[in-house]
Order: structure tokens, then sequence, then C-alpha cells
């Protein structure tokens, strides 16, 4: 029971912890949908960093 | 004094340990990993291609299914070190790093609007990795820059051929070589599957 415990204690601690730093640092609804919207817009940007670095 | 230097000191240890070994998971997955790998290949190896081909498909993806896989790594690492009596603030430390890691590769393909004021300026800052540091991962032959949380190991890994010696050592020594790469130009053309990611 104790094993169990700890178990559940440690699960929900990692990902409460890990979900709980990157939505800190993520402006508000950066999911998937605002990720999807600015896509197709921007798609080409890291591209273009690679180009960028290939010229050098 | 010295214990605030010894605490840092840890702290930068443990972020680089995280780096290096999410480097290293990372290096296996891009060189190892194949479609028909059992068990593991569908889930590793096909995002893997998918990635090298599109690598801005993945910004698509919420934290949870970015992160799923090294949330569960994590946790079971904490189980470990719990049972065994060792869990401390550097393993928790290296577990959410751990557990983020392929979330911080996200941002480095993200736009800075996109990642918004706080990451942009931790990568400005150099805390987080640039995009512009991964990008030389994606740039062809693409056998380098494994590490994607600082930019830091990248150049010393690298710099002292880290990656591609293991890949000399195991092909010579157990014959495992390393998979093609079909993102790659002139490696081309990838499975056909790779067309319904195309849009």
């Amino acid at each position: 029971m104790k094993t169990l415990l700890q178990s559940v204690i440690a699960a929900a601690g990692v990902y409460v912890l890990a979900r709980f730093v990157t939505s800190a640092l993520s402006p508000r609804g950066s999911s998937a949908s605002i990720a999807e919207q600015m896509a197709a817009q921007h798609t080409t940007q890291f591209l273009n960093n690679l180009d960028e670095i290939a010229s050098h | 004094m010295k214990t605030a230097l010894l605490f840092l000191l840890k702290f930068v240890a443990t972020v680089l340990a995280a780096d290096f070994v999410a480097g290293t998971v990372h290096w296996l997955e891009d060189a190892y990993v194949r479609e028909d790998t059992p068990i593991i290949g569908k889930y590793v190896a096909r995002p893997n291609i998918v990635h090298h081909h599109y690598p801005r498909y993945m910004v698509r993806h919420n934290w949870w299914q970015t992160s799923f896989d090294l949330v569960l790594m994590s946790v079971a690492m904490v189980i470990g070190a719990w049972f065994a009596g060792l869990l401390s603030w550097e393993v928790w430390l290296f577990a959410i790093l751990s557990a983020n890691a392929n979330e911080f590769h996200k941002w480095e393909h993200r736009t800075r609007k996109e990642n918004g004021p706080a990451i942009s300026f931790l990568q400005d800052i150099r805390i987080l990795q640039t995009a512009k540091h991964h990008a030389r991962h994606h740039t062809d032959p693409k056998n380098s820059h494994y590490c994607t949380i600082t930019n830091f190991l990248n150049p010393v890994l690298d710099g002292m051929n880290f990656w591609n010696g293991l890949e000399w050592a195991l092909a010579k020594t157990v014959g495992l070589n390393r998979r093609e790469d079909t993102s790659i130009r002139g490696h081309g053309p990838g499975p056909t599957w790779l067309a319904e990611y195309r849009r």
C-alpha cells in the first residue's frame, strides 16, 4: 500500500511540476490552436534560419 | 558563500546532466531506431522521421503529446530513486528538465511570437537553447547538435567527435550501423506515408 502511494505521489509530482514549469513560461493559449494558426504564416522562418547558417 | 556556490555548481551540473541524457536519447533515436524496430519503432522512429522532413510539424502538438514518453520515464526514475532512498532536489530537477526536454526542443522550432516574452527571454540569455543553435542539427548531414536543452554541451561533444566516435565504435564492435536519414539532400525521397504530413 505504501509502495503504491509513493508511486502515485511521485507520478503526480513529476506531472504537476513538469507541466507547471512549462505552462508558467508559455503565453496564454499558446498550445495547438495558436500554433496551428501561425504555422502556415511562419513555416518558412525555421528554414530561413538554416539558409542563414549555411551561408556563413 | 561556500554553500551557495556548491548549490550553484550542483544546479548547473544537474542541468547539463539532463541535457546530456536527453541528447543521448535523441542521438539513439536519430541514429538507430528504425520503423521496424520492435515495440518502439512505430512510436519513436516515425515521429523522428517526420520531424527531420518537416521540423515544424511538432509545434502542432500540445504539451502531453510532446512529452508523455519522457514524463513516464521521469516518473519511473523518481519512483526508483525514492525506493532506493536517493530522492533529492537534484533528482527532482533532473526529472523535471528531462520530462520537458522535448518541450524545450519544440520551443526551438516555434517563432518568438509563439513562444511569448518569457521563453524568448530565456533563449536570448542562453538559459534555454536558441532556435539558431538547434538549426545546426537540421543542417545536412544532420549528425550533430543532439542536445536540446542548452547551447553549452553541443560544441564540446561535437568538437571531440563524441557521437561520431560512438557510432564508429558500435559499427566496428557489434556491427550496428547508423540508420539512413532520408531527409538529407540526395538521400530521399523518404517513405511514402510521409505524404500525409505534407500539409
